[in-house]
């Protein structure tokens, strides 16, 4: 099996997510595009758990701002409903987007406790919240920082999708990068127009020879732009991205000039989304 | 005595002086004198509906001549007159004609008022020039949905926004890591909780466990708490600045979009200001549109107007982009020049004043001030409206709307369910419309009349009234009118063209129509149906041209189709179910005539009448009012018979007369007095004892002086008794004797004419019943002599000596009571 076909599950975290739907909306969407299940994951966080233990532990409640004591039972019950809701939350879109879904509930750290449900079939959705005050716990930074550290597959959502259609683009290191043939299996998929990023670093590329390769995925040099790239920084990669409107770019880490975290999260602040997989040689 | 009386010979030979008409009496032809043509074909069409008024109805013309030119409140014009006569088609053409002349009266259209939008602006254009606002305004919000929506997207102002919104989650950012920070620094880990936030002691970077914080040193717990307390202080007040912060973003993004939006659209606006810069309504609302656009860019940068400000219910109808559009409520841009004419034939209050629709929104019923629509006063506005004055008044509140319209000189769209409480919808309230037309309502006489009589406001806004006739003089020149009419309308129906015959025998029916052979009618719809079936008569006929065996074969038709009650009448009358005789002589029995109109039809019906005569008190007993059958006017007939018997005989001595009269087997009312010199000859007969001859039929009314007086339905009542008579044989004696006043009126079936040219039949002209009586008795009716007296053997003579028997009869009567009565008073005492 190739390094292309080997994601079947798209991981999605829905204690801190599953409030802010456009959040489930997406990764569902996603998860129709690829073909992918949907697999949902609350995590109950057993450090709160533990707080509510302490006798003077108590909390901020939203939106009213009141402070409330924070008892075991009444955040057992809590997190049960707002399990429930994620749940509930994840059966609608599986209806309304045809995909199959399935959900999971488990207790420890937030962030090592989803790493840990990550297998290598499986792409982890970063997502960062719109709703400011989510920004406080920085849950999703740290997640992000530890997933992207580690060799995960990672979906970063967009804050707001620039488009609900467009090319998909892949930032390959030479014609032989495996990410070549996801990204036109995808494309194929949805059918897109390739946008196949290079850069210029790699010397010449023998277009035919790329274009072969791509034929041989079934997909056309009709439907295929190449452009080769002088550098991987923000502002090339947001102007050719917006400019031929890619709505996903598929790179590895590698491609990020070393593990530059800021560039995917930037791509996605420009309404791309982001597919990091590492490329897997088929094992003999 | 025989010197002064004359001889009942005498007067005999006077009254059998009476001839029966001739056939030139009974029936006037149409001539066509100088008029050349074979067929209607040749002959100039007439064009409908005008029959040159200002000749034939110059009086209605004229009326609304004055009408349409006086241009002062209150003079709208009633046309009166009857329907067949097309009187509509008629003013509509002449209101036409005047508009022409008229100026060319402004556009209406209604646009959102964006400071209260359930009051929508009513703006005047010059006319003709609403449909390029609107389409300005199209055009403006069409190009701002494509030019705001790339500005938005383009790199400068994603720039721009993108450094705002850098800036403040900054701030945000700056926020939260202060508070993180001093939060880590102090061992303290902020969680997120289901329902918020919440601080918690870290050990190695974990949360501390209850049990390990359990063997903490009292202070360190202590010192914890204090720590705690002091970060959720902290943390309270960073939650609480968010939405400040979120504020400021949307404040300086507004800001921005404001700024963009006002560089892209000013030049747009200028246009349409440009535009329209001599219509200073139309620059403020378009001002006013602009401010609007500026305080809702995210309307045309987000989906489905998720930036409207404020989206009232109302406003979510259609299209969020709806509340920059312009209704156009009426336009002249489709009209020619002059003034508009409008009929409204369905005058309900909404098609009258206009009305507001709604739409079903979210269970709610809602509309906006694109969903007003424009009445008919609003399109006629400047020009006239014409309505049936019938259906006006047949639609509920019409009526009232109208007068307060013309009274307040505005329109207002009012509701009806509104009105009545019905509805309690949150609804609209436009600006009136100012109004300024001439009213022009058509109907029957009886309409108008009952108005001006009922209605203390009519005559204030109905100053004009249009009186139009029904018939016109008949001559050469109105035949020759009437003939291309009929060319007219063979050519507007497409129907075969007509011979002269044909021609001709339509006048004559137009004469016949109005029972006048010295006028035609103006009931161009009756001669239309007319021609319109002679013509498939002639195609039935496999005849190019329509003759006038056709024309007749419609009219016998006509009859045919609704006369089913008159032949089962006819019948009752051969089988002697009804009793009527056509022969032989009877005391105090007569035959009148009457007419009996069912629908459009009308016929004539022979009735017998009887009389029966006693001494009494000088009452004559009318057996159709004692039993309510009969009505006022037939009532009315009935008592001048008292006069007329009062002064004329016994003058001496007290009318001492009973009599009874009765319609035989009526059953129905009677009404009218056409019948009352048919019933003075019953009373005679049977005073006088002498029979009058049941072959003979009679109509006529009589005044208390014996004076014969025209009747209506002349013809229908020959014919009636001529096709009982023919029925059984006409005996070369029978015939009707009418008023002499009416011979001008004769306009007979071609079947009765014959017989009567050929002596089987005849109608006599009777001036006075003395004449009448004669006829119907073989006597003299007899004059008063020098000596007072009638001669010997006249009718006259022997009602006389009746009514003086009766008088003697009754004194005596009297005399033998009252001695009864003092032999009683005697024989008590």
């Amino acid at each position: 099996m190739s390094g292309a076909s080997r994601y079947r599950r798209l991981v999605l975290e829905l204690f801190m997510n599953a409030a802010d739907r456009r959040i489930v909306r997406s990764a569902a969407e996603f998860a129709a595009l690829f073909g992918f299940d949907l697999i949902g994951v609350f995590v109950e966080d057993e450090g709160l758990l533990g707080l509510a233990r302490l006798p003077f532990a108590r909390e901020l409640r939203l939106p009213t701002h009141q402070w409330a004591p924070l008892n075991t039972e009444q955040l057992a019950l809590e997190f049960q409903h707002a399990a429930e809701e994620a749940r509930r939350e994840l059966d609608r879109v599986a209806e309304a987007f045809g995909i199959s879904v399935s959900f999971e509930k488990v207790r420890g750290d937030p962030i090592s406790t989803i790493l840990e449900q990550i297998g290598p079939s499986d792409v982890l959705v970063i997502a960062q919240p719109t709703m400011p005050p989510r920004h406080l716990a920085q849950t999703f930074t740290r997640l992000g920082e530890t997933a992207f550290r580690s060799r995960a597959g990672l979906m970063f959502l967009p804050l707001e999708a620039s488009s609900q259609k467009g090319a998909v683009s892949v930032l390959i290191r030479d014609p032989s990068d495996p990410n070549l043939e996801l990204a036109a299996r995808l494309a194929l998929a949805l059918n897109e127009d390739l946008l196949v990023l290079l850069p210029e670093s790699t010397g010449q590329v023998h277009h035919r020879a790329l274009l072969e390769r791509l034929s041989r995925f079934g997909i056309g040099a009709e439907k295929v732009r190449i452009l080769m790239l002088p550098h991987i920084n923000q502002v090339d990669l947001v102007r050719v991205l917006t400019e031929n409107t890619a709505r996903l770019l598929i790179l590895s880490r590698e491609m990020t000039g070393g593990d530059n975290l800021a560039l995917v999260e930037a791509m996605a602040a420009f309404g791309v989304a982001v597919l990091v997989v590492e490329p897997q040689e088929e094992k003999p | 005595m025989a010197a002064a009386t004359k001889t009942a010979m005498e007067s005999t030979q006077m009254n059998q002086s009476i001839t029966p008409l001739s056939k030139e009496q009974l029936y006037r032809e149409a001539k066509l004198e100088g008029l050349s043509f074979e067929t209607t074909a040749d002959l100039a069409p007439l064009p409908l509906p005008d029959i040159q008024p200002e000749l034939y109805q110059s009086r209605a013309y004229a009326a609304i001549q004055v009408g349409t030119e006086i241009n002062a409140g209150g003079f709208n014009i009633f046309a009166v007159g009857s329907r067949a006569a097309r009187i509509r088609q008629v003013v509509k053409s002449l209101l036409e004609k005047a508009a022409i002349h008229r100026p060319s009266p402004p556009d209406w259209v209604y646009v959102n008022n964006f400071i209260e939008p359930h009051r929508p602006i009513a703006i005047a254009l010059p006319s003709g020039r609403a449909p390029a606002f609107k389409k300005a305004m199209q055009e403006l919000i069409d190009d701002l949905k494509v030019s705001l929506p790339a500005i938005f997207e383009s790199e400068d102002y994603q720039k721009r926004r993108g450094a705002i919104e850098a800036a403040v989650r900054k701030k945000h950012e700056a926020a939260f890591s202060a508070l993180q920070e001093k939060a880590a620094s102090k061992n303290i880990a902020i969680l997120r909780t289901p329902m918020g936030f919440a601080l918690a002691p870290l050990s190695n970077g974990k949360v501390v466990p209850p049990e390990e914080f359990q063997t903490w040193p009292e202070e360190k717990q202590q010192q914890t708490r204090v720590i705690l307390e002091e970060l959720e202080k902290d943390l309270e007040e960073t939650l609480r600045s968010i939405p400040r912060l979120e504020k400021e973003l949307r404040d300086a993004v507004r800001a921005l979009d404001r700024e963009t939006v006002q560089f892209a659209i000013t030049h747009m606006i200028a246009d349409i200001k440009a535009k329209f810069a001599d219509i200073p309504k139309v620059v403020e609302h378009v001002e006013r549109v602009r401010d609007d656009v500026l305080a809702n860019v995210g309307l045309f940068v987000s989906p489905q107007g998720e930036g409207l400000e404020v989206t009232p219910l109302a406003a979510r109808v259609g299209s969020p982009f709806d509340r920059y559009n312009v209704n156009v409520l009426v336009t002249q841009a489709d009209h020619g020049d002059g003034a508009p004419v409008v009929e409204e034939l369905h005058p309900t209050l909404s098609n009258l004043v206009g009305r507001i629709d709604y739409l079903s929104f979210q269970g709610a019923l809602v509309t906006n001030f694109l969903l007003i629509r424009p009445g008919a006063l609003h399109r006629a506005n400047s020009g006239a409206i014409l309505m049936d004055a019938r259906a006006l008044l047949s639609e509920p509140y019409s009526w009232v709307a109208l007068k307060r319209a013309l009274l307040q000189g505005h329109i207002a769209i009012e509701d009806i369910a509104k009105f009545l409480g019905l509805q309690t919808t949150l609804s609209l309230e436009p600006d009136p419309v100012p109004l300024d037309v001439k009213v022009v309502l058509y109907g029957e006489r009886l309409l108008y009349y009952l108005l001006a009589a009922l209605d203390p406001e009519f005559g204030q806004h109905f100053k004009i009234l249009a009186d139009f006739d029904d018939e016109i003089d008949r001559s050469p020149a109105a035949e020759a009118l009437l003939a291309r009419l009929i060319a007219s309308i063979a050519v507007e129906e497409k129907l075969k063209p007509l011979d002269r015959g044909a021609v001709g025998r339509t006048i004559e029916y137009a004469a016949r129509i109005a029972e006048d052979q010295k006028k035609l009618t103006l009931l161009v719809e009756n001669i239309r149906d007319l021609i319109r079936e002679a013509d498939y008569w002639a195609g039935q006929e496999k005849r190019e041209v329509v003759s006038r065996a056709d024309v007749e074969r419609a009219l016998a038709e006509q009859i045919r189709r609704a006369s089913r009650i008159r032949e089962r009448s006819v019948e009752m009358i051969l089988r002697d179910v009804a009793l009527i005789e056509t022969s032989g002589a009877r005391v105090g029995q007569i035959n009148g005539l009457s007419v009996i109109t069912l629908g459009t039809y009308s016929f004539g019906r022979p009735s017998r009448i009887t009389c029966r005569v006693r001494p009494g008190a000088g009452k004559i007993v009318d057996i159709e009012r004692e039993v309510e059958l009969g009505g006022p006017l037939h009532s009315k007939g009935v008592l001048i018979l008292s006069g007329f018997l009062a002064g004329r005989y016994a003058l001496d001595t007290p009318m001492s007369l009973s009599a009874s009269l009765v319609f035989e087997q009526s059953y129905s009312g009677v009404e009218g007095d056409s019948a009352s010199s048919a019933e003075l000859y019953a009373i005679l007969s049977a005073l006088a004892e002498v029979p009058l001859r049941q072959d003979l039929a009679v109509t006529g009314s009589v005044n208390q002086h014996g004076l014969v007086q025209a009747i209506g339905g002349v013809n229908e009542k020959i014919e009636g008794f001529f096709d009982i008579c023919k029925a059984r044989g006409l005996s070369g004696t029978q015939g009707v004797l009418i008023p002499e006043y009416n011979v001008q009126h004769l306009m007979l079936r071609a079947d009765v004419v014959e017989a009567c040219a050929e002596g089987k039949f005849a109608i006599y002209p009777i001036k006075t019943i003395d004449e009448g009586i004669a006829l119907l008795t073989g006597l003299p009716a007899g004059e008063r002599g020098a000596d007072g007296l009638y001669p010997a053997g006249s009718i006259n003579r022997l009602v006389e000596d009746k009514l003086k028997l009766f008088a003697k009869v009754r004194r005596a009567a009297r005399e033998s009571t009252e001695l009864g009565l003092e032999v009683n008073k005697s024989d008590k005492e």
